[in-house]
């Protein structure tokens, strides 16, 4: 076989290589297409569309007066008060939740982590609020905080902390600190168990050790469980800022974004610019500035955890 | 002793079952003539009809149309209240080919101006249908360019509504005249131990709520926006001003008003009344029937309309509701429609108002026509949920009018605002005055957008 042959050969071998992997790229695609067709209908489009929507002055109200005014909601926006304040609102809302889901959510998950009698039975009950969907937690704590039958007002009467009954969603000074307990109440179930599945793929050698070289339990702590819980904690923040961000149903049925503007959060004022008002070029930049921040703070958790504890062995 | 079945049987069982289901569903549908769906038969001309609700006196009204029309059928398609208006101005926007349809107060003018309702004002038979309307009913009808989209379909005037037992058990003998009398009442049913917050004031944050302000403000003769729609509460009018000011007094100072009633709407009202939670309020008349007439009611036959309590007097005027009834600008049945809407709500053919009447006695009393309002059986029906007490009543249709504003475009969006600053005015965040120039300015921003 001469040199020019060898050539040939290798050419016809490169070129049904290429044949093949063609076809197999065509068949991933072909394979994923009901997929793929599945996502640009139903997300790529939407989304693109809402984008564009956010860039005309479109108020349902007024159909026959849309116009385009390219980035004008967005920079309209910067100057807006109410969003300034859903912005602070949300904020504080965000701050609340994520740290107090945090907390309880890691303080319990340390508590199953323990072996103790009845633990399966715990773990289960712990799961419960979980389970039950944000507008029924409304409602729930709705009649705990009712001003007239609530029973946070009766047993806080019966203790001799209040004299007078108190609408607690509904007073300007506790509405907030409401709405977050709420949501906590709903949400420590999902960050406990994060942690305490985390928890358990802690090899025990590493305490044992710690504890041949002295260190304290304190010590451990926070040198072998929290860092081990960096992947945990990334995720838990992110969803949680992600739920934190978006909230709606509890705020639609608790306070229905008062008493006057106190629990106005970003979600909430999108839903009404958009389907109070009907002002869809607005609504819809207001629903991505919500996207981009949940975006960005995204990254910020990605970037200050992604190279600690168990990423970084 | 085994109960079990095969796959099968099983299989075949289910299907056979629902394959029945299928079959006989519409036609037991159809067989029941208080259900929308009866309405639908093989005809030459369908009109497509949206309504937020149903109830059998007018479905069977509905019937009695079809009788008279042989050759039509009607599409009756439910929305609930909650989404009706965002359904209707999707289906508007979409270019939906819906034929007629209740049309809300907060919204008549606003889709007429976007070009989604018919005038109705040249339809054969309109004068006579004006003629016999309550004006204020016929005049919440009307767009801003002063023509007609609609006929009166409800009326709803608000007076104030009182426990009479609660009253005389804390020594009084007749409801309050104004709205000192009103502070001094409550206070006492507070004292007296009957009521711990004896007052509702509907201060819920909720699309056309806050039905209470409107009252006080109208009773005590003032105005909150000029005939052009501009404010007047940030001074040249202080009566809104006087009466917010009344209210956080009420609500911090006097304690007569709950806590809970920054979350409650004018209907939580009504429930509170009927079961006794609450003294008095401004609430919509029909709201005695639940009270005076319903099984379940607490306080059958305690509960009484009085008119509305001004700062000072307590006949001058009140607020009401009108929802319409309306033709579609892009109907494709224009002349059955305005047929079908004189039938529901309307003389019909035979000038008797009587499915207007049935519906409107249904409910407890929301009529907007003369003749169906002084019909023996609507006299009869107001009697019986008002204890046999009709001076008022009567009274207050002749003094009621619609919310100012109300027909502008941007009304929804600056009552929010209004709202807002109204809970943020009442629980001290910001002063009433700040409120009211804050509300007045984005009253005067909207209307230039």
């Amino acid at each position: 076989m001469t040199s020019v042959d060898n050539v040939a050969l290798g050419h016809d071998a490169i070129d049904r290589e290429q044949t093949r992997e063609r076809r197999e790229s065509f068949s991933a695609f072909a394979l994923n297409s009901p997929a793929i067709i599945w996502l640009v209908f139903m997300a790529v489009i939407p989304i693109g569309w809402s984008f564009w929507t956010s860039l005309h002055s479109m108020n349902l109200r007024r159909p026959h007066r849309t116009q385009f005014i390219g980035l004008d909601n967005y920079f309209e926006l910067l100057h807006a008060p109410e969003f300034l304040n859903a912005i602070q609102v949300t904020a504080v809302f965000a701050a609340g939740t994520i740290a107090f889901s945090l907390l309880i959510g890691l303080l319990l998950a340390l508590l199953l982590n323990e072996e103790f009698p009845g633990r399966s039975l715990v773990r289960a009950l712990t799961l419960v609020p979980w389970a039950m969907p944000p507008v029924v937690v409304g409602l729930v704590w709705s009649w705990i905080y009712d001003g007239r039958f609530g029973l946070l007002n009766a047993i806080f009467k019966s203790f001799g902390i209040i004299r007078e009954s108190r609408a607690w969603a509904l007073d300007p000074d506790f509405a907030m600190a409401s709405l977050i307990t709420a949501q906590v109440w709903h949400q420590v179930p999902f960050v406990t168990i994060v942690f305490l599945a985390a928890l358990q793929t802690i090899p025990d050698e590493f305490y044992e050790a710690a504890k041949v070289d002295g260190a304290s339990r304190l010590s451990r702590f926070f040198h072998i469980t929290l860092p081990w819980l960096s992947q945990a904690m990334l995720i838990v923040l992110i969803t949680q800022t992600m739920e934190a961000l978006r909230v709606f149903d509890l705020v639609f049925v608790l306070t229905g974004g008062g008493p006057g503007d106190a629990t106005t959060v970003l979600g909430w004022l999108t839903y009404t610019r958009s389907f109070s008002f009907l002002d869809f070029g607005r609504g819809n930049s207001y629903a991505f500035v919500m996207a981009f921040m949940t975006l960005l703070l995204s990254v910020f958790y990605i970037r200050l955890l992604w190279k600690r504890g168990e990423f970084a062995r | 002793m085994r109960f079990g079945t095969t796959r099968r049987k099983f299989i075949f069982g289910s299907a056979s079952a629902a394959a029945l289901a299928a079959v006989k569903s519409p036609a037991a549908f159809a067989a029941d003539k208080g259900q929308p769906e009866s309405l639908l038969r093989d005809a030459d001309e369908v009109i497509d009809f949206r309504n937020w609700g149903s109830n059998p006196p007018e479905i069977i009204g509905a019937h009695r149309f079809l009788d008279l029309h042989p050759d039509v059928a009607v599409q009756w398609n439910n929305v609930s209240f909650a989404k009706y208006r965002d359904a209707l101005t999707a289906e508007f926007v979409g270019g939906s080919k819906l034929d007629s349809m209740t049309i809300p107060e907060t919204e008549l003018s606003g889709w007429a101006d976007a070009g989604f309702l018919a005038p109705v004002d040249e339809m054969p038979g309109y004068e006579a249908v004006a003629a016999n309307a309550v004006p204020a009913a016929i005049e919440a009808g009307k767009g801003l360019d002063g023509r007609a989209y609609g006929i009166p379909y409800t009326m709803d005037p608000f007076g104030y509504v009182y426990n009479r037992r609660m009253l005389n058990d804390a020594g009084f003998g007749s409801p309050p005249k104004n709205l000192d009398e009103i502070r001094a009442q409550m206070q006492a049913i507070k004292k007296a131990g009957i009521n711990e917050f004896p007052l509702h004031l509907g201060l819920k944050q909720a699309p056309g709520q806050m039905w209470s302000i409107w009252c006080f403000v109208f009773g005590s003769g003032g105005r909150m926006f000029d005939e052009e729609n501009q404010p007047l509460f940030d001074g040249k009018d202080d009566t809104l001003s006087n009466v917010l000011e009344w209210y956080v007094a009420a609500i911090n100072d006097w304690k007569i008003v709950g806590p809970d009633d920054f979350g409650k709407n004018w209907g939580d009202g009504r429930n509170d009344i009927k079961q006794g939670h609450v003294a008095g309020g401004c609430l919509a008349r029909w709201a005695l029937r639940f009270a005076n007439v319903d099984a379940d009611s607490s306080v059958r036959g305690e509960v009484f309309l009085g008119k509305m309590p001004g700062l000072e007097r307590d006949d001058v005027s009140t607020v009401g509701a009108f929802h319409q009834i309306g033709i579609a600008a892009n109907a494709q049945l224009p002349e059955p429609a305005w047929q079908f809407i004189h039938h529901i709500s309307g003389p019909e053919a035979s000038g008797s108002y009587q499915t207007h009447r049935e519906r409107s006695i249904a409910f407890g009393g929301r009529a907007a026509y003369l003749p169906a309002l002084e019909h023996a059986d609507y006299v009869e029906m107001v009697k019986e949920t008002n204890n046999g007490e009709t001076e008022n009543y009567n009274t207050i249709s002749e003094m009621v009018r619609q919310k100012e504003a109300v027909k502008t475009y941007w009304y929804p969006e600056w009552e929010a605002f209004w709202m807002q600053q109204v809970q943020d005015a009442l629980t001290k965040k910001v002063s009433v005055k700040d409120a009211l120039s804050a509300s007045a300015e984005r009253a005067r921003r909207l209307a230039k957008e």
